[in-house]
């Protein structure tokens, strides 16, 4: 239908809807399986089939997306003992707790990108879909300024920090989950960061 | 999914969707924290002054945020600081912006004045109080008796001759009256004696192996303190250090020998030094010369010849051995003195090994004695032996910093003003008893302390009107009392100042004024530091916080004005003829025009470029103002050795015909003799021994029976002249003044003497004296000999603010003013106030 | 790899004039009696052998951090550069880290700092002003107040937590030393990087010696002082 968008556009589509996948569930995500769709296609032809299969699995609730709430709760939010917490600090600092240096140092790389957590959002900063957020944000600043900063504040942000513990989620959530929705979710968005970091490693010098 | 709904989506969601523009991200976990990158930058701007916490008057900046204050530094590009500045320098911040400023000018109510009376002062505006001021010298002008109008001048900038200066002369009075004889005159007189320098020195600190300091703190207090405190380290790597002090201050507890003098007793220890020097041939033969026959004669007791001596750059060293020195061994001088014959010895021994680079380093501790004239002179003749007087690594002069003196006046002074103008004096300087021989001068310095007892003996006659500033008279002089008597007794007295004070409790009018380093444009020249003499620049950085204004100026042209208003215009024609802006030649139309003329034609010899001079180039007023400081070229060393000292023989006269010339003077004056002189100066000395630096025993007031303990006190490194007390900062880190406590004014008492008198570590004790009393709390403190008490200067303030008073209603003082127990005695050769060298006796007792 | 910040206070340099306590307060807004600079004073001796001795104090930045330890809810932490800070929004005023710090630098805000500055009564009515008539007069409540704190701290801190220096993260993070380092006018102070090779603390700590405070403990400080006072 209408003309392509760029890849640096898909990319921060990309990072968008999965930012919005680790959001509380709603009954419009169906809107976000196409745009999902075209940017894996334009960017990563092979998890192509994962985008697929999140929206089938989702179809199949029929509109009822209660049990997806309540896999949910019970992976990310509690209020008993919550099977696989959405923070970097539970995987990368000692202790397993929530607020650590981890949390701290994304913090950190979010002011130095101009940024802090937003009131609205109630919330920790090393969320997963805060994380993802920061990187839609990054592509979104660095289209719009042409600003190499932003690329390399993903960059750093990959390298130093989510893709040391998006794998160690996805374990988590694969011994934990009852659905497969998560568990496809949790899979294609680890495959995504490597992907990204591969190309980051590869490319260095965007110019 | 229709186009439609995706476009919806995007402007939901932030989605990029081709063919439709996405101007901003959608974010859900962020706000744009729009300060936190930008904000971790300097946000302001330092902005040069001046600080004048204490007489180093250093060139500062000043961080300026969005028209705050902030924050204090040195100013970098001064070289006498090179960018550091004391720990004083930052309380301002406190003083600027304390509440209890006073904020408007009040009008005093209740006719009757004294401690216990309260003023009930009202709100008057600026015009009524001009009004009402001059309304007061007009009756003084029509009753031709403008002589019972004085000017008192405290603190001061170098457009102090405007206020202090030429107002008073053109008014027609000889009574204007500043602090220097309270501050520190007695220590400018042994090297004005010796080498016509009436000021003070610049000590070589980086240079010099050996450091005397006789009652000098220059880590702590006066003088030079950025510089010495910045270069102490190196110092103390390279030299030894000497204290000589009563008390175990912030120097000496960084110094290698500690010579706990009992006080007043210093000049037995100078001597003995010299003694020792001369005796065991330590003393610098290129600068005084040597025996002819290269024998040293110098032998204890012994009397030498004169003629056998062969002088270079000196005057009278034979002449001062033998009426001085010859018998002034360290084992004499440890009975007078209390320090022991060896360690006097040792330092003597240590101090002449290092010559020339060795420092005798004066301070009013030593010298403000009732007779500490001649310790001035003993000390800095030390100076002399040594052959460290302008000399590498010693005792410097300054360079010069030129400047344009204040337009002539003289046409301005009336009939009526020159009749007031040749009246005497009332503070007595010139009369026999007080010789005040600044500059050889009779009568040179103003006794300040002295007008109070004046004013109540109305002799010559009394006083009127006063208007004074940047002053607190009855807390800053000895004897308070007789203040508090002398301020109740005056009808009309204007007060400008910055807090309420002791002073102000008495005032008629109130004019609250200017804070010297954030609200004024000034300069402020004579001071010099690390071999450099500058100028340093004021400046108005912020909004005046209230409705001030600047005394030495703006306040005098609005006193002009009402002066013209009501029938006298030679003040005002004064301001507004004679001075006009040396660019645009432009003539001042108000107060605040006229400060800026005033700062730019007295700057202008430095930021004019095609005046030649000998240090920076500065290219405009404006240059100037941004820069903030102008600096002299670097100390010329020896450039007074040759015959160059400017006394009577062009030496550097340890025998001093120069003070004999000015004695001599004085006494004929009088119709005296010189010994007559002495007498009448409290003096002990006889014949030609009045012309030589020489030991005086000590003087004190009060018998030692009923006043067993020597009292003697010290400055604080927090002290910005007594005006910091009202500052928290001050009282929170009090104890950084050896042996003093945190929000606190404590007498520091040896244990054994506390022991004796049954007194425990926090008592409060009652300190009597045969002037007054003050009750503070005991502090035991092996920093300070047994027989003499220690207290530190400043505090005990029953006005002036919330936290400089324990309760300021009830007029309960944080502490005790050691004026209130001081007697009031003075160092007349010098005219100065003797504070120091115990010269006041007290009993102590628990309460 | 991060950085590794420690300060070196020489002692033979010091005059013990309490600037850097002064300037401290300045630097970070602290109000009456919160004092994350200060000093131990020892005299020891009689008249008229009398030492006199101060140490200037601070956070010692340990590398094993009693406070860390002690807080339970991460709120005081150690960051990538091997400062010990605060994290204000975490804390949670329970004061544990007071109680572990053998330092004593940790102060505890009992009540809403600088409230001195909300008073509405003057001393002397008419003649002086009320504390609030200067805050809005200067625009801050604090009238000298030093708004860069705020880049990474609180800029003032508040009732019910706790708070203690940052070694000025916000002027290290721009390459600045902290601020009692530059305005202390003995130069006595420095604070370098311990895991860059080439910065300058290497040569002081080789050149002088030094010691810490309490190395018995085993918190290992990061504050040496070198030499004596």
């Amino acid at each position: 239908m209408e003309k392509s968008l760029g890849t640096l556009q898909y990319k921060a589509n990309l990072f968008k809807i999965l930012s919005e996948f680790y959001n509380k569930p709603k009954d419009d995500m169906q809107s976000l399986y196409a745009p999902l769709n075209d940017s894996l296609v334009a960017l990563y032809p092979d998890l192509v089939t994962y985008g697929k299969e999140l929206e089938s699995e989702f179809l199949e609730l029929h509109g009822d997306i209660t049990p997806l709430s309540v896999e949910y709760a019970k992976l990310f939010i509690g209020p008993f003992d919550v099977l696989a917490p959405p923070y970097s600090s539970i995987y990368l600092d000692s202790g397993h707790q929530i607020l650590g240096e981890s949390t701290k140092y994304v913090e950190k790389l979010y002011r130095n990108a101009g940024l802090e957590i937003s009131d609205s959002f109630k919330d920790l900063p090393d969320h997963i879909a805060a994380e993802l957020e920061f990187i839609y944000y990054n592509y979104f600043s660095y289209i719009d300024t042409n600003e190499v900063q932003f690329l390399l504040n993903i960059e750093t942000f990959l390298e130093s920090h989510l893709s040391l513990w998006v794998a160690k989620l996805n374990d988590q959530i694969w011994k934990r989950a009852n659905l497969e929705f998560y568990k496809t979710l949790t899979l294609l968005t680890t495959k995504v960061v490597v992907h990204e970091l591969n190309e980051f490693k590869g490319n260095v010098t965007i110019h | 999914m229709n186009r439609r709904n995706f476009l919806k989506l995007s402007a939901v969601t932030g989605l990029f969707v081709a063919g439709a523009s996405q101007t901003k991200p959608v974010l859900n976990a962020f706000s744009k924290n729009a300060q936190a990158t930008e904000t971790n930058e300097a946000q302001g701007e330092w902005i040069a002054s001046t600080c004048q916490g204490c007489t180093t008057w250093c060139p500062v900046q000043i961080y300026i945020v969005d028209g705050r204050a902030t924050k204090v530094r040195g100013n970098p590009n001064a070289k006498a600081n090179h960018g550091h500045s004391c720990v004083r320098s930052h309380l301002a911040l406190q003083q600027v912006y304390d509440p209890d400023r006073v904020k408007q000018p009040m009008k005093r109510t209740n006719p009757k004045k004294g401690r216990e009376e309260d003023p009930q002062f009202v709100p008057i505006s600026w015009e009524e109080a001009m009004d009402e001021i001059a309304d007061k010298i007009i009756e003084l002008r029509k009753n031709e008796e403008t002589h019972k109008l004085s000017v008192w001048r405290g603190r001061y900038t170098a457009l102090n001759g405007i206020l202090y200066g030429n107002l008073p002369k053109i008014i027609g009075t000889p009574n204007n009256i500043s602090h220097s004889s309270i501050c520190a005159e007695a220590e400018k007189f042994g090297p004005y004696y010796s080498e016509t320098m009436w000021g003070y020195r610049d000590y070589d600190h980086t240079e010099t192996y050996y450091e005397l300091l006789w009652g000098a703190d220059p880590v702590s207090s006066n003088r030079q303190i950025p510089h010495s405190t910045n270069v102490w380290g190196k110092v103390r790597d390279q030299a030894k250090i000497a204290c000589i002090d009563p008390r175990l201050s912030a120097t000496a507890a960084k110094a290698d020998e500690w010579l706990p003098v009992i006080p007043g007793e210093d000049g037995a220890i100078a001597a003995a030094i010299a003694h020792v020097l001369l005796t065991e041939g330590l003393w610098y033969k290129p600068f005084v010369g040597d025996f002819k026959d290269g024998v040293n004669r110098f032998v204890n007791g012994r009397t030498v010849s004169e003629s056998a001596f062969e002088e270079n750059e000196t005057y009278g060293v034979v002449k001062w051995w033998n009426l001085s020195l010859k018998d002034a061994t360290p084992e004499w001088a440890e009975e007078k003195s209390g320090i022991p014959a060896e360690q006097i010895r040792r330092v003597a021994q240590d101090f002449g090994r290092a010559a020339p680079r060795a420092i005798s380093f004066l301070s009013p501790g030593a010298c403000m004695h009732v007779r500490g004239g001649y310790t001035s002179m003993l000390t800095h003749g030390l100076n002399g032996l040594v052959g460290s007087v302008d000399n590498v690594g010693g005792t410097l002069d300054g360079e010069s910093v030129p400047v344009n003196s204040l337009p002539d006046f003289t046409a301005y002074v009336d009939r009526i003003a020159e009749k007031g103008n040749s009246m005497p004096r009332i503070d007595h300087g010139g009369s026999l008893k007080f010789p005040a021989l600044k500059d050889s001068t009779s009568g040179g310095v103003k006794m300040t302390n002295y007008v109070a007892d004046a004013v109540l003996a109305e002799d010559p006659y009394d006083l009127k009107v006063v208007l004074s500033y940047w002053t607190n008279f009855n807390f800053s002089n000895q004897n308070t009392k007789r203040w508090d008597e002398a301020l109740a007794k005056i009808p009309f007295h204007v007060h400008m100042t910055v807090n309420p004070a002791e002073q102000t409790h008495f005032a008629d009018i109130v004019l609250p004024v200017t804070h010297h380093m954030f609200e004024r444009l000034s300069a402020v020249r004579g001071s010099k530091g690390n071999t450099y003499a500058h100028l340093s620049m004021q400046n108005r950085l912020i909004d005046p916080v209230f409705d001030v204004k600047i005394d030495e100026t703006e306040i005098a042209w609005m006193l002009g004005e009402a002066l013209e208003r009501k029938g006298f215009p030679n003040l005002i024609n004064y301001f507004r003829n004679e001075f006009s802006d040396p660019e645009t030649g432009k003539s001042p139309e108000n107060g605040l025009e006229f400060n800026e003329i005033a700062v730019k034609m007295y700057t202008e010899p430095l930021w004019n470029p095609s005046v030649q001079k000998a240090g920076d180039t500065i290219n405009g007023w404006d240059e100037l103002k941004e820069i903030g400081v102008w600096n002299s070229v670097k100390y010329n060393y020896r450039k007074k050795w040759g015959g160059n000292f400017g006394t009577k023989t062009g030496k550097f006269e340890f025998y001093s015909e120069t003070l004999k010339e000015a004695l001599e003077a004085h006494a004929e004056k009088h119709n005296v003799s010189v010994d007559d002189v002495m007498e009448a100066t409290f003096n002990t000395a006889k014949g030609e021994l009045a012309f030589v630096g020489h030991y005086e025993p000590a003087y004190r007031v009060g018998n030692e029976q009923e006043y067993p303990l020597i009292f003697s006190e010290h400055r604080s490194r927090l002290n910005r002249e007594a005006r910091s007390a009202n500052t928290s900062w001050y009282q929170e880190f009090k104890d950084a003044d050896p042996g003093d406590e945190v929000w606190d004014d404590v007498l520091k008492i040896n244990p054994v003497d506390a022991e004796k008198l049954g007194i425990a570590n926090g008592d409060m004790v009652k300190v009597t004296s045969p002037v007054g009393e003050i009750t503070v709390k005991a502090k035991l403190w092996e920093g300070t000999r047994p027989g003499v008490v220690n207290k530190c200067y400043g505090q005990g303030h029953w006005a002036y603010g919330h936290i400089a008073s324990l309760d300021f209603k009830k007029q309960l003082p944080r502490g005790g003013n050691n004026n209130i127990i001081l007697a009031d005695v003075y160092e007349a050769l010098s005219g100065s106030s003797a504070r120091h060298g115990g010269s006041t006796r007290v009993k102590v007792e628990k309460v | 790899m991060g950085k590794n910040y420690a300060m070196t206070i020489d002692l033979h340099k010091c005059v013990g004039c309490a600037a850097c306590s002064v300037v401290c307060k300045n630097e970070n807004n602290t109000d009456i009696g919160m004092n994350w600079s200060h000093h131990i004073i020892n005299v020891s001796g009689k008249f008229p052998n009398v030492k006199y001795e101060y140490i200037p104090t601070l956070c010692n930045h340990c590398e094993d951090a009693p406070c860390v330890k002690a807080c339970p809810v991460k709120a005081m932490y150690k960051d990538e550069n091997g400062l010990t800070l605060h994290d204000a929004d975490k804390c949670i005023g329970c004061k544990s880290c007071m109680a572990s710090c053998p330092y004593g630098v940790i102060s505890f805000n009992k009540k809403d700092p600088h409230q001195y500055w909300t008073e509405q009564t003057a001393l002397v009515e008419g003649m002086t002003a009320s504390p609030k008539e200067v805050s809005e007069i200067a625009g801050e409540k604090l009238p000298y107040y030093n708004p860069e704190r705020e880049y990474n701290y609180e800029g003032m801190r508040y009732r019910g937590i706790v708070e203690k220096c940052q070694l000025c993260d916000h002027r290290l993070a721009r390459d600045e030393q902290p601020y009692c380092v530059s305005r202390c006018p003995a130069e006595a102070r420095y604070v370098g990087d311990l895991n860059d090779p080439n910065d300058p603390i290497h040569e002081l700590l080789g050149k002088y010696g030094h010691k810490k405070l309490r190395e018995d403990l085993g918190t290992k400080p990061k504050v040496f002082y070198l030499r004596e006072f």
